[in-house]
């Protein structure tokens, strides 16, 4: 497993984090930013781009209503109906028409025509172009449409007057034989309309009419030319609404409203880059603030990671040293969390630990002690000398059956007494080995004492310390019997008891007063060192206390009562 | 520790509060008025053959070239001598618009050979140049924006012959002896002319009315069989015009001029001249500063990109194409505002 730091950890969840909020928040944002962008342009322009349409209408209606005015003139219905040269209507006539011009600054100048050559003017004293093709008034041709009276040129350079080429939308109303009643706007007008209005920093409007042709646009030359080019086919054939497009290498986004009126489609250019452009402050801004939050995301990362690594870092150190058995340290923890807690709580383990090892570390030399003792009760040489007196002096009296038996139990009390390794042996085997002591000694008081073993049936294969019985019984002999006068007994019985294994060491000696018990059980002296190490093995052995009970009565006798847990097999 | 870590977390908000405040309210301003700063409008200096806009051509040269700056986002600078011929003026213009250090220069070299130096002291300063109308004789100029004149001396000879009786006796007059203009246009109409026409001598108005007319009305004096006239710019054009007009001959002798100006359409009206070659300057204009951008961005540009002439005709001349051409209305005013 690849392990890595919490402070690596939190960095990069803290990184994780901000940074996913931020990019969901940001590219969220910024879409619906420039979707509401896109919309609100689009409604501005559509609108712009509409107030327009409906300015030029009101407009191209006012001059309508002037050529209707003219057409209605009784001079000029005079001038159109009689042919002759007559000066003075047709001075009239000329009149009329200044006066008309006057009426606004915006018209250039008005015509009447009657015939090829007979064209009157509002420009009397200009005169006409004298190289004018065939004298007449012939532009509108291509534009006569049915149904409507009145036409509306594009944009055209009139060269009627001599010595004048002026740009100008022509309005005329010609009726079936010719005749014309003309009035030209000056095109400055619906230039100026349309200039005023910009779109973003480089959008314009333009305007075409039905037939393609441009009214008016920014860069008309260019587009005559095909070095800009603008998608008029598709915008007329939407005629009203939103077009989104590529032209050239930019996102172009047409708004066109087409008047009923005059025909002219009014067509809104905006660029994309240019609506979004603000969008795109947004976008810096935000990654910006997506930087700076992720440095404090790292900056704060970094000191919590430290408030928590660094004491785990020291805790970690110590358990190294602990691992190296070194429990005399302590571990100080510089933090202000839980973190302290724990490491309060390591010292308290450490130190139960070591009080542990310790006491570990007593019981093995107390262990260590008593079966150095155990060892040197079994070869008390006192025993081994008298009892090998006690076989020579039975050689001499010729009695061989006594030293064979003697020579055997006191065989026998070695084989079992003496450990092979283990601490455990089985009940028959500690009894058989408590036989042997009692036999060598029955031989050798005789008459002095009587003993029995009676171990219950069925409960001699259990398990028990080894020599446990031994020390008691030699007890019962030399501290109750031996001071008795008379014959005594020694009785050592076996039970079960439930889950225990109960032994008793009974005999009918001296006994013990009060006084004598009391301080047997508060300490051991050196007198019944044998009780003692029997105790100090069966709590070390056992794990407990008060398996070794002693009830004595002075002058009856006393008994010792081992209660330990029956066990049947090693592993039990 | 405690305490410190309070302090460190506080100021990590700090940090925090003030970029916010930056990113949200400091940065779009800062950035637009960057935008304006650097990448904004780059200054372009546009040396002509001459700025006193007395000539229509060059006044709607100067429309293109505004049209493009307002267009590609540039800040122009026109300059240029008070006549064409002033090309010593031409050369200390160009020195000095050296010193200004303009981020490019568009030149319509006076001279073929004489500006060359000065435009490699622009290269080694580190300044681009375009040619524009008329070029060097040097590769030092990234890219040369105008009229094929070979082509348009061949169109002009190619309309006159339309016009002329089979194997007429033409007269050319030129402009200026030695430039570039005049010596391609002219042998665009020699090669055109070159077994279909008598071709005289060709003669040098030094782009001067006054003169045209004097040596137009000297050819009309010296060749009475004259079936011909190729006028190979607008103010020869001019000269000749009136020359013939006097002359009454304007019927029988077909005049094709080149260049465009009120006088010239009016002529073209009457019928005196038959027909025009017309550049068109404001794409020369518009093309060589949209050029001078791609440039700046470091996008490729052709070598040589020709703007083309068009025959001009009284036939064709109010068409709505061309009466744009003709009769350009000041597309360079300012958009809004």
């Amino acid at each position: 497993m690849k392990i890595r730091s919490i402070r690596t950890t939190l960095i990069l969840s803290f990184m994780l984090v901000v940074i996913l909020s931020i990019l969901i928040l940001g590219i969220s944002s910024s879409l619906v930013f420039q979707r509401n962008l896109l919309e609100n342009n689009q409604s501005s322009t559509l609108q712009l781009v509409g107030q327009l349409n409906r300015v030029l209408d009101g407009y191209i209606g006012y001059m309508e209503d002037l050529v209707l005015v003219a057409w209605g003139n009784s001079d000029v219905r005079d001038y159109f109906e009689n042919p002759g040269n007559d000066q003075v209507l047709q001075s009239r006539v000329s009149v009329f028409l200044q006066n008309l011009r006057a009426v606004r600054g915006d018209i250039d100048s008005v015509f009447v025509a009657r015939s090829p050559g007979e064209i009157l003017t509002s420009e009397g004293k200009v005169g006409l172009n004298p190289y004018l093709d065939q004298k007449q008034l012939g532009w509108y041709k291509p534009y006569l449409k049915a149904g409507s009276r009145i036409v509306v040129s594009s944009a055209r350079v009139e060269n009627v007057l001599a010595n004048r080429y002026t740009w100008v939308v022509s309005l005329a109303l010609p009726s079936e034989d010719q005749k014309v009643v003309q009035v030209d706007l000056n095109y400055e007008v619906i230039r100026d309309l349309c200039r005023a209005l910009q779109l973003g920093r480089s959008g314009y409007v333009y305007i075409v009419n039905s037939n393609g042709e441009l009214v008016y646009h920014p860069r008309q030359q260019l587009v005559y030319s095909k070095i800009k080019e603008e998608k008029t086919s598709e915008v007329l054939a939407m005629k009203n609404g939103t077009l989104t497009t590529r032209v050239g290498d930019r996102t172009v986004v047409y708004t066109a409203a087409t008047s009923t009126h005059t025909g002219w489609t009014v067509v809104g250019v905006s660029f994309l880059d240019e609506v979004y452009s603000s969008s795109n402050d947004v976008f810096t801004a935000t990654a910006l603030i997506a930087l700076g939050s992720l440095l404090v995301a790292i900056l704060l990362a970094w000191l919590v990671s430290r408030r928590i690594s660094a004491p785990i870092e020291e805790l970690r150190r110590s358990m190294q040293k602990i691992e190296t058995g070194d429990f005399e340290i302590e571990i100080t923890v510089q933090a202000d969390n839980e973190l302290y807690q724990l490491a309060r709580d390591c010292n308290l383990a450490i130190k139960t630990i070591r009080e542990l090892m310790l006491d570990n570390e007593r019981e093995q030399e107390n262990k260590r002690k008593q079966d150095l003792l155990l060892l040197q009760s079994q070869i008390n040489p006192h025993f081994l000398y008298n009892t090998l007196d006690s076989i020579v002096w039975m050689c001499e009296m010729d009695d061989g059956p006594g030293a064979i038996k003697m020579t055997t139990a006191l065989a026998r009390f070695f084989r079992l007494g003496i450990s092979r390794g283990s601490d455990i042996l089985t009940l028959k085997d500690e009894a058989g080995h408590v036989e042997s002591y009692l036999q060598i000694q029955k031989m050798r008081y005789g008459s002095r004492f009587e003993y029995s073993i009676a171990i219950e049936e069925g409960i001699r294969d259990a398990l028990m310390l080894r020599l446990l019985l031994q020390p008691l019984v030699e007890n019962a002999l030399y501290h109750g019997i031996k001071p008795k006068d008379g014959p005594g007994r020694i009785e050592v019985t076996g039970r079960r008891e439930g889950s225990n294994l109960v032994l008793i060491i009974k005999d009918d000696g001296v006994g013990m007063s009060g006084q004598v018990l009391e301080r047997l059980k508060s300490h051991g002296t050196q007198v019944h060192i044998g009780l003692e190490n029997v105790r100090e093995r069966i709590r070390i052995f056992y794990g407990l206390e008060g398996g070794l009970s002693v009830t004595s009565t002075l002058g009856k006798g006393t008994e010792v009562r081992l209660t330990l847990p029956f066990l049947t097999t090693e592993v039990a | 520790m405690k305490q410190s870590t309070r302090m460190i977390a506080g100021l990590a908000a700090l940090v925090l509060l003030a970029m916010t405040t930056f990113g949200l309210f400091i940065l779009p301003g800062a950035l637009s008025a960057a935008e304006g700063r650097y990448q904004g409008r780059p200054k372009v200096i546009v040396l002509l053959k001459e700025n006193n806009s007395s000539m229509t051509f060059w006044k709607i040269v100067r429309d293109g070239a505004e049209s493009a700056a307002e267009d590609v986002n540039l800040d122009l600078d026109i300059r240029g001598p008070e006549n064409e011929k002033a090309v010593d003026q031409q050369i200390q213009q160009l020195s000095q618009a050296i010193r200004d250090k303009p981020a490019a220069i568009v030149l319509a070299a006076a001279d073929f050979l004489r500006l060359v130096p000065g435009v490699k002291e622009a290269v080694r300063a580190g300044i681009p140049v375009v040619t524009m109308d008329s070029f060097i004789a040097s590769d030092d100029a990234l890219s040369q924006i105008g009229t094929d004149s070979v082509d348009m001396g061949a169109s002009a000879a190619r309309s006159l012959l339309k016009f002329a009786t089979p194997q007429p006796e033409v007269a050319i007059l030129s402009h200026i002896r030695g430039s570039s203009t005049a010596r391609d246009r002219e042998k665009g109409a020699q090669n055109v002319l070159e077994g279909k026409a008598t071709v005289l001598p060709v003669v040098y108005s030094g782009a001067d009315i006054d003169t045209a007319y004097r040596l137009a009305k000297e050819i009309l004096g010296n060749h009475p069989n004259l079936g011909g006239i190729l006028a190979l710019n607008e103010p020869t054009t001019q000269g000749v015009i009136r020359a013939l007009r006097e002359s009454g001959r304007a019927d029988i002798i077909p005049l094709v001029g080149i260049d465009q100006s009120f006088e010239l359409l009016k002529a073209l009206e009457e019928g005196v001249l038959r027909s025009l070659l017309v550049q068109q300057p404001f794409n020369m204009g518009y093309l060589s500063v949209v050029s001078v951008r791609h440039l700046l961005e470091h996008k490729p540009i052709p070598r040589s990109q020709d703007t083309g002439s068009i025959e001009i005709t009284k036939e064709n001349m109010f068409l709505p194409a061309n009466e744009q051409r003709l009769f350009p209305f000041d597309e360079a005013k300012p958009l809004a505002k």
